[in-house]
């Protein structure tokens, strides 16, 4: 005979049993230990019940018929190798009360039987977390771009606002206004496309230069990022390529302020440890102009590379465009994108950079 | 431009035994603006080369393109196999022995090739790194002796420098321009050879021959001597050597010398068979229509036009002026006087000729960028003597010089204090005028602390005072800059490009997992047709790179499609790819095409090896193209996440180029459409070859960017339950779920908080082949109370009733 208080203490211990069990043959001992035909402790009870008075009978019989379907859940859930299925059962039992458990809301169950997170790993039951993660399919932005917007953040950082312009240009904003008349051998510089005599797909970003300063007097600080073109194709040369220029006009800007700029400039793109170097070379639209090569221990062997071309800004420009040069100075620079990705990337053909094959745009 | 150590040596005082001063020259020389780099340096393997003469060449017996021969290396004789076609018995040529190691890193063995054994090779330019051309083997003057070494043949046994000017400075396109950079460099003096002018031995030139220019504007100046009685015949060997050594092949003696004076002193010059110009006359005018098309030396005949300038007899043109000699009066084997042409012609000139014909030679290269109009006499005189004294003749007494209107050197005031606050450094005046006299300027004393300068004609690329600036900055070294920051204050930013909006949706498709592409501008008509987009709009290129280049692309697809082709075919499945970039399309009201940015995407269709589960429709009943749901849903899920309001799309009716009619669709906001989704049609996947669905979109960025994109204001969150309602309904396959979704708002008004297609249901048997099932799980809500039934069915059966009355509908049981 089981009385209320002995079932509430059965009940525990048959909880604390079944959570125990970590595998098939354990739950199975359990099975007969408290279903046995003879002897098993819930059979007993079983057994009992009709020396219980009706009010007891109402308690202890449907307790200890729902301890017996917990009891054959835990070995099924064994038997198809589902342990988290236990605790799915078991919790399925368990109400809160106060801040207490109680088991088929009746029998409390003490802090801490419950807490299946501390109960110790066992392989079975134990997820394998080296199994790859679900996502939903990951997306790639450009190599290109991402240089590009690198770059355009150092820039805009360091003051300068984002001025765009048309990729099909006006001979006269591509070149005239940029101090390259026709006739003049720089044009040779800069193998060009023409859509007629004078409209062409811009050689350089220089002509958003041209339109901002017709547009704006001074002083003006842009970056004119984008697309330009040139009938050229090979490893290290695309017909269509990407370039971003910056133009910083003012009073009292000089050449040592152009130097100090491009070395940040380079410092902050390429990392503090390479080296920078101006010499001196040719533009039409700047003067004096210069050739800017950058080289690091850990890059062609420290070999000095040639990443930019830059210049204070010819007065013949500003003349073009209506400012004074005699009262305004101001530089300019400027840069292939995939110059720098293919370095960045350690990218040898350009070519790959269009091919668009996701094999190579999938990496980055 | 190639030149030599020992050549530049005759011009500039350098000391040849500093075994540093090679790098130190060309890192010199580089660091003030030209650029040079050592491409040839004495080296070991050169040691082991020899002259060796061809005794007998005959066609190897198992290879057509074989040769063996009987080689002579002048102490045995040797049996070599060789490939080129020009190799002939008695030529003399350059035989790599066995043990050297050529620069590609060739290393010679005896070999048998084909079974013949090979003891040796016989070279080529290329396989010695001296020059481009490997069409045959060197052939060697006949009269160099069997054995000899090599190397100094070639001018390999010197260092050579290959040097790059930019188009500013045609000044530095000589071994003597070169030479006065390296002088300023060095601070050492420069030394031009003087040509001995006694040798004058012939009658007077004015008696010899006559020069008229017509045209002073192109041909400023023209000078010409007369040499007569010359012996036509090889050219010395160190001339030969040296000629090789910077990438020209050898002619004649009259041909290399002109060619040599060039290079030394940067003028080019001419050699004209004196008896071929009738009346022994220059005449140096435009061409006539009455000339007629004329032949130049090298075969060809040009179409030369009434601006270029030509140089002429007394009848016919027989040279086009500073480009191209005629045939009909090139020095030919039986020539004995020689008319010697030295001119200065305008470089505009010369380089609009030149682009017009397609013609570059090293004359026009000089000319387009300037020669110094002081120097025709010296390259003049210095030709003369070498003919007289490696082709005889007599030098006639003299020379013509026609020059209208010399030009005054240019003078220039220059400010101290503006070289100082260009630069940014305080250059004192004592070291700018050191700068600028170390390369040729005469520095003037002046007044008020501004100085004067007087730049060489030969300068024809400083006419400004920043341009003497610049030649400061480049004197005083760019790495003795000091670096400092602009000290003024950013002016206030633009306001934000459009390139922002962008910025939004490239983040938006990335996170929905597309990749970015970016594609050419520019596509092949035949691409655009096929799309049919190349309408009237289309703007084409004047001089493409290829067929499949030649029209700005009007859409973004053709690029998507090929890249969509090409992954396909390199076995890639599920693509999901998209391009931010402009179209463009002529305006016909103005000069520029207009310039549209775009977004287009696409996804392939379901790669059969990819697991994943079939297209089904919303309920999983009625199979549905699921990629191009995929695509829709991204391009949705887009518009959300760049705040674009009251977006949807509505059905096409006709065609729209290139997608499927029946999987079409605007894209609308608003009443603008601002772009196409669907499935392209067959023809185009035939056309790239591509056997599977490929699903695209294509939107205007622009009109995208018109939309009000504030963000909105915050809609209180409900705080009482809703009451769900399922509705199923008949329709006529014809109705769209848009309709009826527009329909449930619309009655639902402030009850209806959602609507959700939940399943689309057809059943021919059940429903009629005419029409379909659609179910919506309808969310009913109001923010101020909780509904109740009686309320919540009033407002269900209202929507059920305009359903009945205005589409047709009737309630599925």
């Amino acid at each position: 005979m089981t009385s209320v208080n002995d079932l509430h203490e059965l009940a525990r211990e048959a909880l604390v049993s079944i959570l125990q069990v970590s595998d098939e043959a354990q739950a199975e001992e359990i099975r007969l230990r408290y279903l046995g035909r003879k002897g098993g402790v819930l059979t007993e009870v079983t057994k009992g019940l009709k020396d219980l008075s009706q009010e007891e009978k109402r308690i202890v019989g449907p307790v200890a018929n729902r301890l017996k379907g917990l009891i054959e859940k835990t070995l099924a859930a064994h038997k198809r190798g589902d342990a988290p299925g236990v605790q799915e059962a078991v919790q399925s039992q368990i109400e809160q009360k106060d801040g207490k458990s109680f088991l088929f809301g009746l029998v409390e169950i003490p802090e801490g039987v419950l807490s299946f997170q501390d109960k110790g790993a066992d392989s079975t039951s134990r997820i394998d977390l080296t199994v790859p993660g679900r996502y939903p399919p990951l997306g790639h932005k450009h190599p290109i771009v991402q240089t590009m917007e690198d770059i355009i953040d150092v820039l805009t950082r360091l003051g300068y606002s984002i001025a765009e312009g048309p990729e099909i240009e006006l001979d006269s904003y591509n070149f005239e206004a940029l101090n390259i008349p026709k006739d003049h051998p720089a044009r040779d510089m800069q193998d060009t496309f023409y859509v007629s005599d004078d409209v062409l797909l811009r050689t350089h970003t220089s002509p958003v230069q041209i339109r901002i300063m017709e547009k704006q007097q001074p002083p003006v600080k842009i970056i004119a990022p984008g697309k330009v073109f040139r009938c050229d194709a090979d490893v290290t040369h695309s017909p269509m390529f990407h370039q971003i220029e910056g133009l910083y006009v003012d009073e009292g800007l000089s050449f040592a302020d152009l130097k100090g700029t491009l070395e940040t400039f380079v410092h902050e793109i390429f990392g503090p440890e390479f080296r920078i170097r101006l010499r001196p070379s040719f533009f039409p639209f700047t003067e004096p102009s210069a050739e800017v090569d950058i080289a690091c221990d850990h890059l062609a062997g420290g070999e000095w590379l040639e990443v930019l071309g830059a210049g204070m800004v010819d007065p013949a420009v500003f003349e073009a465009v209506g400012y004074d040069p005699e009262k305004w100075s101001g530089f300019a620079w400027g840069l292939g994108v995939e110059r720098v990705a293919m370095l960045r990337y350690g990218i040898n053909d350009i070519r790959m950079f269009f091919e668009n094959d996701i094999r190579m745009l999938q990496q980055f | 431009m190639r030149i030599s150590l020992e050549w530049l040596a005759e011009y500039v005082d350098i000391d040849l035994a500093d075994p540093a001063l090679p790098e130190r020259l060309a890192l010199g020389v580089l660091m003030s603006g030209l650029e040079a780099e050592v491409i040839n340096r004495p080296d070991e393997w050169m040691g082991r080369l020899l002259v060796a003469e061809v005794l007998s060449a005959e066609k190897h017996p198992n290879a057509d393109k074989l040769t063996i021969c009987r080689v002579h290396d002048g102490t045995e004789e040797r049996g070599i196999v060789c490939g080129a076609p020009n190799v002939d018995a008695g030529q003399k040529v350059v035989l790599a022995p066995p043990g050297a190691t050529l620069p590609g890193g060739m290393e010679i063995k005896v070999a048998r090739i084909r079974g013949e054994e090979s003891q040796g090779m016989l070279c080529s330019e290329r396989e010695l790194g001296i020059g481009h051309d490997h069409s045959g083997i060197i052939v060697l003057d006949p009269d160099l002796g069997t054995g000899e070494p090599a190397a100094p043949v070639l001018g390999l046994d010197d260092v050579i420098f290959e040097i790059t000017v930019t188009p500013n400075r045609g000044d530095c396109l000589s071994v003597l321009g070169v030479a006065r950079e390296v002088a300023a460099l060095f601070d050492s003096p420069l030394k031009i050879p003087v040509p001995d002018l006694e040798e004058e031995t012939g009658e007077a030139v004015s008696s010899l021959c006559g020069v008229e220019i017509l045209d002073p504007d192109k041909c400023p100046r023209y000078m010409a001597r007369v040499i007569r009685g010359v012996r036509i015949g090889p050219s010395p060997g160190w001339m030969q050597r040296r000629l090789r050594a910077a990438g020209m092949r050898p002619i004649n003696n009259i041909v290399d010398i002109t060619n040599y004076v060039m290079l030394s002193l940067g003028q080019p010059l001419h050699g004209f068979d004196l008896d071929k110009l009738a009346e022994r006359r220059i005449v140096v005018r435009r061409w006539r229509r009455e000339d007629g098309p004329f032949t130049t030396l090298d075969g060809q005949e040009r179409k030369v036009t009434e601006d270029d300038l030509m140089i002429c007899d007394a009848g016919r043109p027989v040279a086009i002026g500073g480009v191209m000699g005629g045939s009909n009066s090139e020095i030919s084997d039986a020539t004995g006087d020689i008319l010697l042409e030295s001119a200065y012609f305008s470089p505009s000139t010369i380089r609009s000729t030149r682009r017009r014909l397609n013609i570059s030679t090293e004359a026009s290269f000089r000319f387009e960028r300037g020669v110094d109009p002081s120097g025709t006499l010296r390259a003049a005189d210095w030709a003369a003597h070498l003919i007289r004294q490696y082709g005889g003749g007599r030098i006639a007494e003299g020379a013509v010089d026609v020059h209208p209107a010399p030009a005054a050197p240019v003078r220039l005031g220059l400010r101290p204090e503006r070289v100082s606050k260009i630069l940014g450094a305080e250059i004192e005046t004592p070291e700018i005028r050191r700068n600028l006299e170390s390369i040729g300027m005469s520095v003037l004393d002046s007044e008020n602390g501004r100085i004067e300068v007087e730049v060489p004609v030969f300068r024809h690329d400083i006419d400004r005072e920043i341009d003497l600036i610049e030649e400061v900055a480049r004197r005083w070294g760019y790495e003795n800059f000091p670096s400092s920051l602009p000290a003024t204050a950013s002016p206030p930013a633009l306001p934000p490009s459009p390139r922002r909006l962008e910025k939004e949706i490239r983040e938006a498709m990335i996170s929905a997992g597309f990749t970015e592409a970016l594609n050419y501008s520019f596509v092949g008509r035949s691409d655009l047709e096929r799309l049919g987009n190349a309408g009237e709009d289309v703007v084409p290129l004047q001089n493409p790179l290829s067929a499949e280049m030649d029209l700005m692309r009007t859409t973004l697809l053709a690029g998507l499609i090929e890249n969509a082709s090409m992954n396909l075919n390199r076995g890639a499945g599920d693509l999901r790819l998209f391009e931010i970039g402009r179209t463009f399309h002529r305006n016909p009201d103005e000069k520029l095409p207009n310039e549209v940015r775009r977004i287009a995407a696409l996804v392939s269709d379901v790669s059969p090896d990819v697991l994943w589960p079939e297209g089904r429709s919303p309920g999983g009943e009625e199979a549905l193209p699921a990629r191009l749901f995929d695509l829709k849903g991204a391009l949705e899920r887009m518009g959300r996440q760049i705040r674009l309001p009251d977006f949807r799309f509505a059905p096409v009716e006709g065609e729209i180029s290139p997608l499927d009619p029946n999987e079409a669709a605007w894209v609308m906001s608003g009443e603008h459409r601002f772009g196409t989704i669907g499935g392209l049609n067959k023809t185009v996947l035939e056309a790239w070859g591509v056997r599977q669905r490929l699903f695209v979109f294509e939107l205007d960025i622009e009109t995208l960017g018109r939309a009000d994109r504030r963000p909105q204001r915050l809609q209180p969150v409900p705080r009482f339950p809703a009451t769900l309602r399922a509705l199923a309904i008949v329709v006529e396959n014809g109705v769209t779920n848009t309709t009826v979704e527009e329909l449930l708002k619309r009655i639902g008004g402030e009850w209806l908080e959602s609507a959700a297609l939940f399943d689309i249901y057809r059943d021919a048997a059940l429903i009629g082949s005419r029409e379909k099932s659609l179910a919506y799980s309808l969310v009913f809500r109001r923010l101020d109370r909780t509904l109740n039934d009686e309320e919540v069915d009033q407002v269900f059966w209202e929507i059920v009733r305009n359903l009945e009355s205005q589409l047709g509908a009737r309630l599925r049981s």
